[in-house]
Formats: C-alpha cells, structure tokens, sequence
C-alpha cells in the first residue's frame, strides 16, 4: 500500500510538466563577424483597422518622406482562401482579401509593413540591433502620431540564423557547433547515423511574459550543402492598451533574450568561429 | 479542379499553434512552388479521380511550417495555407481534414506567376511556379490504364521493373487495369499516379531522349533505384533538375568600423586574432544595446 501510495505520489508529480520563467544568463559576446542572422522581424499585432493611402503617406513622411530611408511605397493584398469538408459537403467561399502597404529601402533590404491588423519592421540586411531598434522606434512613433490603434495584442521579435559552409558532413557533425541537448536525435547511438534531417520546435518561457518558439533543425540543401536553421520567434502575446514605450521596451528585452539563448544553443567552438577568431 | 485534402492526424500535439512573427519579404517566397511540390509528394497518400475533379489526399506534417526548405523561409504559406482551414479530428473523419483547392489558388490573382501572397515589385524578376504549369497539365480523363503505359514508356520500365517500382503485385496491376472502376483502390493506384506525376516532370523539363538519358546515367542510376523501388530517392534527384534552386542574394550589409561603438572597438583592437570583417555579412550586436 505504501509503495502504491508512493507510485501514485511519483506520478502525480512526475506527469505535470511544469516550467518556470528562465532567467538567462546575459550573453557574452560582441561582435560576430561571421554573423549567420539572415532575417531579423519585429512584428506588432492590434486591433483590426483599414490603413489608408493617407495613412501610409503620412508614415513614409514622418519616416524620412519619399527621399529618405523608406522611399518605396508597393500595395499588397493578402489573399487567404478558406474551404470546409465537413460530413461530405464541400464549400468554398471567395477568398479573402485583405490590402496592406509595404515601404521598401531603395535596396529592399528593409521593409516597414502595415496591414490592417498588424504592423512590423523586418530586414535581411540587419547590421546591429542599434540600427534596428533606432528604425522601429521611428517607425512606432510615426504610427503613434498618425493613427494609433487601441490594443496592442502581440509582439514577436524573430531571429533567423542560418549555419552553412561549416565542415559538415554528417548530422552527428553538428555536434561541434551545436549545443548536444538541443542537437538530439543525430547523437543517439543507433539511430544517429542514419538521421538525414531534423526539425524541432522548442518553447522556452523566459522572464517577464515572454515566450520563446524556437524551431531549429537540419537538412541538406538541394545544392549538397548541409544547413542548420535557428529560428528564433521572441513574443508575448497579451492583450493591452497600445503603448510604444512599452513596445520598444518589450523589444528591447527579446533583443537581449535572444542573444542569451543564441549563446546557451551553439557551442563556444562555433562562438569562436562566428566571431571570427578562428577559420575552419 | 484539383483538391488536395490533408489529413489532420495528431500534429497539434507536437505542434502547437503557437503563431508566429511573421515576415514579409517576397524572396522569402522564392522557393514555395518547389516546396509546396515537394510537400504534395512526399504527403502524398492517394489520389481519386471523378469526372471533372482529380482529388489528391496527403497527409500533414510539420513542414506546413517550413522553413527548413531551400532559402529557408516560408511564412507566406504559413500566413496563407495553414489558415486555410482547421483540423479538429482524425483522418478517418473527411470532415476533419485540412482541405485546400489547389488549383483555385493557383489559377487567383494571388498565385498564378507570383509565388507570394503578396503581390512583388513590379521591376522583380517574375518567380516561376512550377505548381501551376503541373496542375495545368493535369488531364481528369486519363485512364489509369494509359497511366501505367506511359510511366512504362517514359522511365523505360517493364512489367517487373512497374512491379517494384510501384511495389503492387502482378495480380493487383493486372485487376487495376482490367476494372479500375471496381471499387475504390485509391490508395493503391497512388502509387502508380506518384511514378505517372513523376515522369511527367521530367518529360516536361529534359524531353523524352533527355528523361532516357538521365535515368540511365549515374551510378547507382535513376532506373536502377526505381528498379530496386527507391521511387522517393529518384525523386530527391529529380527535384534538383526540375526545380533548380534560384540563387538567392544574400544581401548583407558589410560591417565597418563606424558600426562599432567606442567600447566594442576597443574590445576588437585588444583581439588579435579576429579575422577582418568579411565583406556582406551581417553582425548580431552585443547585448545590451542600444
């Protein structure tokens, strides 16, 4: 009795996968040199609201005008089509449309979005994070003076890492550059050798409200190059009273998050290499 | 018309919803023909065809959210196709599945020549999409009997070399093409629908000779994998010819020294070792900035 009593206790605690905020360790490197980010998006969802010609013509203004930075102004439409089976019926209803505006950099690399229901700052050109933070408190801002939505409901500050041209061959190579917890199946013993790619979606819940989705994996590009992917997608996602202080804020702290769980996933071999104090 | 109707199973426990920050540029796109090809294929689980209509089923998985394929990025399919519908139950049920009009999407504006759901620049280089030109050659009346002769005719394939190909039997072959009104064997005709989508392609792309030539060169060889019924290893090879993967720019801005705050720099000059900045690539700053 007392060892079922035991087994029932051991269960109760074992079955809940309970997690607590992590507190990271701040990262501690500088400058990578050898930097794999290809795509760095700031995203803010709210409340749902038409954006019109004046609207987008008042931003570019207050973001520089048709001769500064944002210089290019593209209509887009988003197009969602939805069809429902259900019980044999099939139905498809007109697809959705929905028009936004993007203003490009005179070299694309930068792209201001605003949509109905969303604004975001995205770039493949990212230089550093001052640049970026700089450029998304001006594109806030402009959104604050212009039109301010009401409800801030999320805000998702995404790093897209991708390692390639490192002496792979195998997936059980990765283990020098990647952490070997996160790296996973191709260390196992058996079946290890055999993995040809690998996709993991990993959700950490840092300090304060934020949540972490981080989808990594491995594969080998048509081309034979081998690649590993880190997708890091910093959120929270609450409904509040849209503030752009707190937004930048918020911002600011995935931006450190980020860097703090980028250094706990690789190993120190690929740090060094990425900070370009060693060629491999 | 062609549907393609994906099955839910249980994908929602592994892979939670969560939504993500979503991207939007257009070269992020550049590779959802192919992949999306590729997500048929490799999904693919059976194909029904009724006057009119050609219905693909295939299952889920988690490279609905892919970003792991070519440059990398998907978030246009995520912001289009995974909203499409909701899953809320198993395979079984049809009215749970995840059901998608291909070919009404690919023939609306917000496909056609444009991969992304966002219509590109004008002045952008027009992205292909394969997806459009297959399902454009899809003909609803061809007999499954005329299928297997021309996947025979096209991968230089006889009767034994279909047979392992395809792994049906003799005697399966032989009743789906003497009755293949009989019933519903639509799992079982995938197989040969896979073989008949595949040689397609590759007539379409190199040309009868060219297909010929290609199956046969190589070691091991295209034709000696589909005669040992490694039909997705042929596949692999085939996708790099059909869909040559567009070189991507990476358009990163080169790092100099006035990107550098005072104390950073300070930090490099003390570092001998540090390689000098290469040239388009991007940096991730110190924490702690701005």
């Amino acid at each position: 009795m007392a060892t079922r009593t035991a087994l029932v206790a051991w269960l109760s605690r074992s079955c809940i996968i309970s997690c607590m905020a992590l507190v990271l360790p701040p990262a501690s490197f500088g400058t990578l040199v050898r930097s794999p980010l290809e795509l760095v998006v700031c995203q803010v969802r709210h409340d749902e609201r038409p954006v019109s010609v004046d609207t987008v013509l008042a931003v570019q203004e207050a973001l520089g005008g048709s001769d500064g930075f944002f210089s290019r102004i593209e209509n887009v439409e988003r197009h969602t089509a939805a069809l429902t089976i259900a019980s044999g019926a099939m139905g498809s209803p007109a697809p959705e449309v929905v028009h936004g505006w993007h203003l490009k950099s005179a070299d694309r690399g930068w792209t201001a979005a605003l949509l109905p229901e969303q604004f975001s700052l995205e770039t493949t050109r990212y230089t550093n994070w001052g640049e970026f933070h700089s450029r998304l408190r001006a594109l806030i801002e402009a959104i604050e003076k212009i039109d301010v939505p009401s409800l801030e409901q999320r805000i998702g500050l995404r790093y897209v890492d991708r390692l390639v041209g490192l002496p792979v061959t195998a997936a059980v190579d990765w283990a020098r550059w990647i952490s070997a917890p996160i790296l996973g199946a191709p260390l196992h013993d058996v079946v290890g050798p055999a993995v040809r790619s690998v996709r993991q979606q990993v959700e950490f819940d840092l300090e304060g409200d934020t949540v972490c989705a981080l989808r990594h994996g491995l594969a080998t590009e048509p081309d034979g190059d081998a690649v590993y992917v880190l997708d890091f997608d910093m959120y929270r996602e609450k409904a509040q009273r849209f503030s752009g202080k707190a937004l930048l804020g918020a911002a600011n702290q995935f931006h450190q998050q980020a860097d703090a769980l980028f250094q706990q996933v690789i190993t120190d071999d690929l740090l060094t290499y990425l900070s370009g104090q060693r060629d491999d | 018309m062609t549907d393609l109707l994906i099955g839910s199973c249980n994908d929602d426990v592994f892979w939670t919803r969560s939504e993500r920050t979503e991207a939007q540029a257009c070269e992020a796109a550049a590779q959802l023909g192919p992949w999306m090809i590729n997500f048929i294929g490799s999904r693919l689980q059976s194909v029904q065809r009724s006057p009119g209509r050609v219905m693909l089923i295939a299952l889920p998985g988690p490279a609905f959210d892919g970003w792991s394929y070519g440059c990398g990025e998907a978030v246009p399919i995520r912001n289009t196709w995974a909203h499409l519908v909701e899953s809320t139950g198993g395979w079984d049920n049809v009215g749970t599945c995840i059901a998608l009009v291909i070919k009404d999407i690919v023939s609306s504006e917000g496909w056609g020549a444009n991969t992304s759901p966002h219509r590109p620049p004008s002045n952008d280089p027009p992205v292909d999409s394969p997806l459009a030109d297959v399902l454009s050659t899809v003909d609803d009346e061809l007999r499954l009997d005329d299928a297997i002769n021309e996947v025979k005719n096209r991968l230089m394939l006889s009767e034994g070399e279909l047979q392992a190909a395809t792994g049906l039997s003799r005697s399966t072959l032989w009743r789906l093409r003497s009755d293949p009104d009989s019933g519903r064997r639509s799992t079982t005709e995938a197989a040969i629908w896979r073989l008949h989508a595949l040689s397609s392609a590759l007539v379409r792309v190199l040309g009868a000779d060219g297909t010929r030539h290609w199956l046969s060169s190589g070691d091991p060889s295209p034709i000696s994998l589909l005669n040992s019924g490694h039909v997705s290893e042929v596949e692999r090879a085939a996708d790099r010819l059909l869909f040559p993967r567009p070189r991507v720019e990476r358009s990163f801005a080169g790092v100099d020294d006035s990107d550098y705050p005072a104390a950073q720099t300070a930090h490099r000059e003390t570092t001998t070792h540090v390689a000098p900045p290469l040239p388009r690539r991007a940096r991730r700053a110190p924490s702690g900035e701005p």
